[in-house]
This record gives structure tokens, C-alpha cells and sequence, in this order.
């Protein structure tokens, strides 16, 4: 064939299709330029100021609010559904066989098929809201016993973040050593829920483990740590007089948490903390609950060692925490249990609180 | 070469002696799809109409003022089908931006017209037959009324006979096939009226 | 030596890093069908299954389980079970067990170290695991500590 017709072809096809594309990204340009909206989440929990013209759903992701969605945005999982008081425009065809009557009279919709246009006010559920991605920075790292330590994490300057004590945040490793992927674990969150800017994590050292391996030996002050949370239903309910709390190892860490949030809010439950171990070297945080206890007469603190040393020179209870138990909690009325600690101690404790007359509904615990 | 017919003859003979439905049988998969509910029949119809006017006008001027002078008429069919697909997106664009209410009840049905074969027929027939700038438009016009004339009365049809018992065999899509059929000979009595083609 | 291709990606999590630091296999050269097959060869010489091996091992550990983290007394052994968080994926993909390390001393002083994921490894792979793995129990010296064998 002639290789001009070919050259012609082509060039006016490319010139053509080209042309086409231009005028699109123009009327793109021009058409779909919402400038910056504000959104507004929560009756003013949070505002985000965001670039108008996509669907509410990537805009959200794009501010690292993660909505469920099983379909990616094609409006066929109907999972992505998010409460808008207004700012939603008409409900579109694509939308309608999704919402229910109850879903429309509560103002729901589809946030895939939303675009955002104007200022909008969102009502999204607290969980999934608060559940966000922090590229944190590690401000302290020390040694609480030979084999747990203590991090100290500092949020994103922009970032805080509201999680309800008890809960835990995942922790990602990067690839060191041997291990060439990204690996996570759960670790439950120390500090206090009323502190927004930083997190405190105490993670013990397990042989052999990837990420516990990489927190020991691998980091240190300054580096990046990426976390994701808060999640879980471990936390406070508070529906009784006296909360027993149990923990043993680094299963003081949400403890410490819950203990402080009732102190902080000035909630008026009693508390008593057994937390157990083997000998005094694994005790930690001890000066600290000393203290609490002194200043909170409404706080009891009771360490129980299994097997303390000679040179340990242990005043406390001695035996396991479950002989404490026996020995200091008579029954279960008007009494919450939280427990968080080995799978084993943990069932050996809650088998006693049962016969003490906990009813399971009273027995919140955090199994490793 | 632009036949002597006048534009408002075109009009209507395309709603009822050309139907592009029932004497053309174009744009079939859309027709039958969408022609369980009167309501979302009309939105179709309503969108075909809309998209079949736009396209047909910038293919119009497409086709006279670069297509035929720079002698790439054996490139047509893609130029067209390009610009087709361009101008329902800008359109629908627009429409969301300026009358959300009308996008929220067309929005869906942009993107299927863009692969509707009514709306290239249009275009094509109004190549062969050469017709000038004012005859494209009321045949446009005239087609996507009689586009949407068709489907809203299977539409209104189906919905009639939603409560009718019928043997398996004839449900769904056969009903509309045995429908259409009725209503194209029908049609044929409108033949004398007037023609065009 | 036994190599089957359907095994590779087992094989894979076996040398590690995706399921445990320092993977399974050890600095052993050979394939995990090869080490199954001599370790199986080894213990019919002295008429032991892996089974009984995987039993009186669990045995241990659920006995130790009293000392709640402690040393104590367990028939003629002293066992301590320690927990961890978590739980372990079997790089056979049959099993999930609870991350919790066993030590066990006889009276000779000899000191046995094992994992859950080992008793699972032993009793339903017959896995050993291979030379130079931090948790490789030799199957034979094994079953004489744990008194299965003269």
C-alpha cells in the first residue's frame, strides 16, 4: 500500500483523536472545577477542606477517611453508605435500588455515586471515622523489663487521633534482615485516650518474631513507624460499682489506659488492678501505680508474683494472679472484669470469676 | 445533490414512516433493555433525543468541513464513533454540573447511548443521503422522537401486560420482539404518507 | 533426593521471612520431603511415630500450662510454657496454633526446647525441621528424652 495513505491515516487519526482529548480535559477543566469544598463530618468533629468534581467516596479515601466499599465504586455492593444532611443533590437511578425507606428517612446514600460539589455535612459512623493511617514518628524507645519495651509515638503534626482506652492500633514493620515485605501486628495502646498527639505502645520481645524482632533490635529514636487505628471492642463499659482489672506482661498496656480514662473523666467506679508475673524483673510501671494509688483512694493495686526470687525480697502477694483473686474478690455483683494478658492465665482467671458469679456479659477481656 | 425535501417532511417521516425503531430496527439493545418501566423509557428516550440533536449537528459540520476536504471519508465510521463518545461525555459533564436533577435521571443512560446504533445511524444515513445542515437537524429531531415514541409505547405496553399470564415461551424478550413486530407493521399503514428513503 | 514441584510455594514459606524470621529449614541443603523421609527412616529404626512423639510433647506443654509462666513440676521433667500474642500460620497452610514455647528439663539436665507450631509440624507432617533451625529437634535423641525409647 502507499505509505502516504498509511502516513495520512495515522496522522489525521492521531490529530483527530488528539483534538478530541484536548477539548475533554478542557470541558474537564471547566466543567468539573468544583474548587475547594468544605466537608463537614460529625457535626464538626472534623472539616476538610477538599478539591471538588470525584465521588465522595475517593475524596473521602483521598483524606484517608475509609469507607467500606466491596465494589470499588461501581454502585453494586451497596456497602459505602454514608449519612449526608446536605450538599447530596437528587438521588441518582444508579442509588435508588440501594436505600431502603429507613436508609432515605435517615438521609444515607450511596458515597460512591455522590459527587461532591458544594459544601456537604456528613454523618459517618465513629468507628470507621476515626480508624485512619498515621506515619508516626518514634520520640522514646526504652526498656520497661529485659524483654518488653515502651514506644513513644509521635502523630503527624496534622493528625490526631480519638480512640476509646482499651483499643489497639496495627503496627507495620518494614522489611529488615531476611524479611523483604511489610508485616503487621495488633498492639493495644498505653496511654492515655484524652492524649491526641502521641501514642504509647508496649510490645514484648517474642523469639523469633517477625515484628517484635524488628521493634527490638531494628528501631530506634527518630525513625518513621507507620500505625493504623484505633480498632477493637475491648474498652470501657462501666456499668457496675467496681471494675476488677487483670493483666499480665505487656497486657498492662490497655489497662493503663482504662485505669486513666476513669480517673480522667472522674467516672466514679472503684478499681482494683491485679497484674500478675513471674518474678520482679518482670514487673513494670510499678512507681506509677504506687503513686495513682496514693492519689486515688478509689484505685487498688495489687502486683502478684509467681515465682519471686530470694533476692527479690517480695513484700506482695505471692503465687499466681489467680490465687489473688480468689484470695481479694468475693463475688461477682454490681462488678465488671477487664482482663488482658496469656490465653492461659487469662482462662484460668476467668474460670474463677465465673464461680465467683461474674455472668459473661460482666467479663470483657483482650485474649493474645 | 442535497435532495429537495423539506426539512419539516424529514421531521416527520422520521417519527412515523422512518422510524428508526420499527422500520430500521436500530438501536434494538438499549430499546429492549430499558422497556420494562414507563418512567425510565422516557428518561431514555428523553436522553437519545438529546444526544441524537448534538451529535448529529457537530458530525454535520465535521463531515462537511473536515472529513470530505481533506478526502478521509474512509475513515468516517471511527471519526464518528470518536466524536460521539467525546461529546457524551462533555455532555454529561455538563449536565451534572448545570441540571443535577436531569443528570440524576439521564446520568445512567449517557454512557449507554454513546454505543446506541441509533445515534451513528442517524449520522450515516444523513451522510448517504446527503442531506444539508437544516434537514440533519428536524432528521435528528425527527428520529429521536420516533425513537422515544417506540419505546415508551413498549414501555406502556409491557407494563400493561405485566399482570398477563403467558406461556414461558413468550415472556421477557420475546414478548417485546412480538410486540415490536405488531407494532411495526402498524406502522407500515403510515407508508404513502410520505418518503424519504 | 525427593523434590516435588507442587510443594514450591511451601517450600517457599518454609526458608522463611514471610510466616517466621528465620524460616524452618535451617541451613539444611536438602528438600523438606527429603529431611520428612530420613527423619521417618531414623525413628522406624527405633519404633516410634512421629504421633506418640507429638502427643507426649503436647503432654508436656498442657502440663506446664499449671505453672502459668513458671517452672514447674511435671512427672520427671521441669517444664515452663511461656505465651506469646498471636497466633502462627503452619507453612503447610492446615493449621493455625497459638504462639507458646515449651522447655522442658529432665533430670539429667538435658533441655528440650519446642513450639506449638513444632507439635504440629511433628504429628501431622512429620516435619522436624531442618539442620541448623533454631527449633530442629533431632527425632531419635528426641524420642529418648522424652523416655518413648531406649
Amino acid at each position: 500500500m502507499d505509505l502516504s495513505v498509511i502516513l495520512r491515516t495515522v496522522g489525521s487519526l492521531a490529530l483527530i483523536s488528539g483534538a478530541l482529548s484536548i477539548i475533554i480535559s478542557l470541558s474537564e477543566m471547566v466543567l468539573n472545577n468544583y474548587g475547594t469544598v468544605e466537608l463537614d463530618i460529625n457535626n464538626g468533629d472534623r472539616k476538610l477542606s477538599v478539591k471538588g468534581g470525584s465521588s465522595l467516596l475517593s475524596t473521602l479515601a483521598g483524606e484517608k477517611v475509609f469507607i467500606p466499599s466491596a465494589c470499588g465504586g461501581k454502585a453494586t455492593c451497596g456497602l459505602c453508605k454514608v449519612g449526608i444532611l446536605d450538599g447530596a443533590g437528587p438521588i441518582a437511578l444508579t442509588e435508588e435500588p440501594y436505600l431502603t425507606q429507613e436508609d432515605r428517612a435517615s438521609n444515607l446514600r450511596l458515597s460512591c455515586q455522590v459527587k461532591v460539589k458544594t459544601n456537604m455535612r456528613l454523618l459517618i459512623p465513629e468507628d470507621l471515622f476515626n480508624i485512619r493511617e498515621y506515619l508516626c514518628e518514634l520520640e522514646e524507645i526504652e526498656d520497661l523489663t529485659y524483654d518488653i519495651k515502651r514506644l513513644y509515638l509521635k502523630l503527624p503534626q496534622d493528625q490526631t487521633i480519638n480512640f476509646k482506652a482499651g483499643q489497639f492500633m496495627q503496627f507495620y514493620s518494614r522489611p529488615y534482615g531476611k524479611i523483604k515485605e511489610e508485616v503487621f501486628r495488633a498492639y493495644s495502646i498505653s496511654s492515655k485516650s484524652s492524649q491526641h498527639d502521641h501514642v504509647e505502645l508496649l510490645i514484648r520481645l517474642v523469639p523469633n518474631g517477625i515484628v517484635t524482632t524488628y521493634v527490638h533490635t531494628a528501631l530506634s529514636v527518630g525513625d518513621t513507624v507507620r500505625l493504623s487505628g484505633p480498632y477493637g471492642d475491648f474498652y470501657l463499659r462501666g456499668d457496675a460499682e467496681e471494675l476488677i482489672m487483670i493483666a499480665g506482661g505487656s497486657g498492662l498496656a490497655p489497662i493503663r489506659s482504662l485505669v486513666y480514662e476513669v480517673i480522667e473523666k472522674g467516672l466514679p467506679h472503684k478499681m482494683r488492678f491485679f497484674f500478675g508475673a513471674n518474678k520482679l524483673r518482670d514487673l513494670f510501671y510499678l512507681e506509677e501505680f504506687a503513686r495513682i494509688e496514693q492519689e486515688h483512694p478509689n484505685f487498688k493495686f495489687i502486683p502478684c508474683l509467681a515465682f519471686p526470687e530470694p533476692e527479690d525480697n517480695w513484700q506482695g502477694e505471692t503465687g499466681f494472679v489467680t490465687v489473688a483473686l480468689e484470695k481479694h474478690v468475693d463475688s461477682g455483683e454490681n462488678r465488671e472484669a477487664y482482663l488482658c494478658g496469656s490465653p492461659g492465665m487469662l482462662d484460668a482467671c476467668i474460670k474463677i470469676l465465673k464461680d465467683k458469679g461474674f455472668p459473661d456479659s460482666k467479663i470483657f477481656f483482650d485474649k493474645f | 445533490m442535497t435532495p429537495n425535501i423539506s426539512p419539516f417532511i424529514i421531521f416527520f417521516a422520521s417519527i412515523i414512516t422512518s422510524n428508526m425503531i420499527l422500520s430500521n430496527f436500530l438501536g434494538m439493545c438499549s430499546y429492549l433493555s430499558v422497556s420494562t418501566e414507563y418512567k425510565t423509557a422516557t428518561g431514555l428516550g428523553m436522553a437519545v433525543t438529546l444526544v441524537l440533536v448534538l451529535t448529529t449537528v457537530v458530525n454535520w459540520f465535521i463531515y462537511t468541513y473536515v472529513i470530505v476536504p481533506l478526502e478521509l471519508i474512509y475513515l468516517q465510521y471511527i471519526i464518528f464513533i470518536m466524536v460521539i463518545a467525546a461529546l457524551v461525555q462533555i455532555l454529561e459533564m455538563g449536565m451534572d454540573r448545570y441540571t443535577p436533577d436531569l443528570h440524576a435521571k439521564l446520568g445512567i443512560f449517557l454512557p449507554l447511548i454513546t454505543v446506541n446504533c441509533a445515534i451513528l445511524g442517524v449520522t450515516l444515513f444523513m451522510v448517504i443521503r446527503h442531506y444539508s445542515f437544516l434537514q440533519s437537524l428536524l432528521f435528528a429531531l425527527g428520529s429521536g422522537f420516533g425513537w422515544w415514541l417506540a419505546i415508551n409505547m413498549l414501555a406502556a405496553i409491557r407494563e400493561k401486560m405485566a399482570a398477563v399470564k403467558l406461556p414461558p415461551g413468550v415472556k421477557g424478550p420475546a414478548l417485546s420482539f412480538i410486540i415490536t413486530g405488531i407494532m411495526a407493521m402498524a406502522f407500515i399503514g403510515f407508508s404513502g404518507i410520505f418518503t424519504i428513503q | 533426593m525427593k523434590h516435588i514441584p507442587e510443594n514450591d510455594s511451601i517450600r517457599q514459606d518454609l526458608h522463611g521471612a514471610h510466616l517466621s524470621r528465620e524460616g524452618f529449614m535451617g541451613d539444611d541443603a536438602r528438600s523438606f520431603e527429603t529431611i520428612i523421609a530420613d527423619d521417618a527412616l531414623a525413628l522406624s529404626s527405633i519404633d516410634v511415630t512421629p504421633r506418640k512423639i507429638a502427643d507426649k510433647m503436647e503432654e508436656l506443654t498442657t502440663a506446664g500450662m499449671e505453672g502459668q509462666g513458671g517452672r514447674i513440676p511435671t512427672g520427671e521433667y521441669l517444664v515452663e510454657v511461656e505465651e506469646f500474642m498471636g497466633q502462627f500460620n503452619c507453612p503447610f497452610r492446615d493449621a493455625r496454633v497459638p504462639k507458646r514455647n515449651t522447655l522442658a528439663v529432665d533430670k539429667k539436665g538435658r533441655t528440650y526446647t519446642w513450639s506449638d507450631l513444632s507439635i504440629h509440624l511433628i504429628r501431622a507432617h512429620g516435619f522436624f525441621q531442618g539442620e541448623g533451625s533454631t527449633y530442629r529437634l533431632s527425632p531419635v535423641a528426641l524420642a529418648r528424652f522424652l523416655g518413648l525409647a531406649e
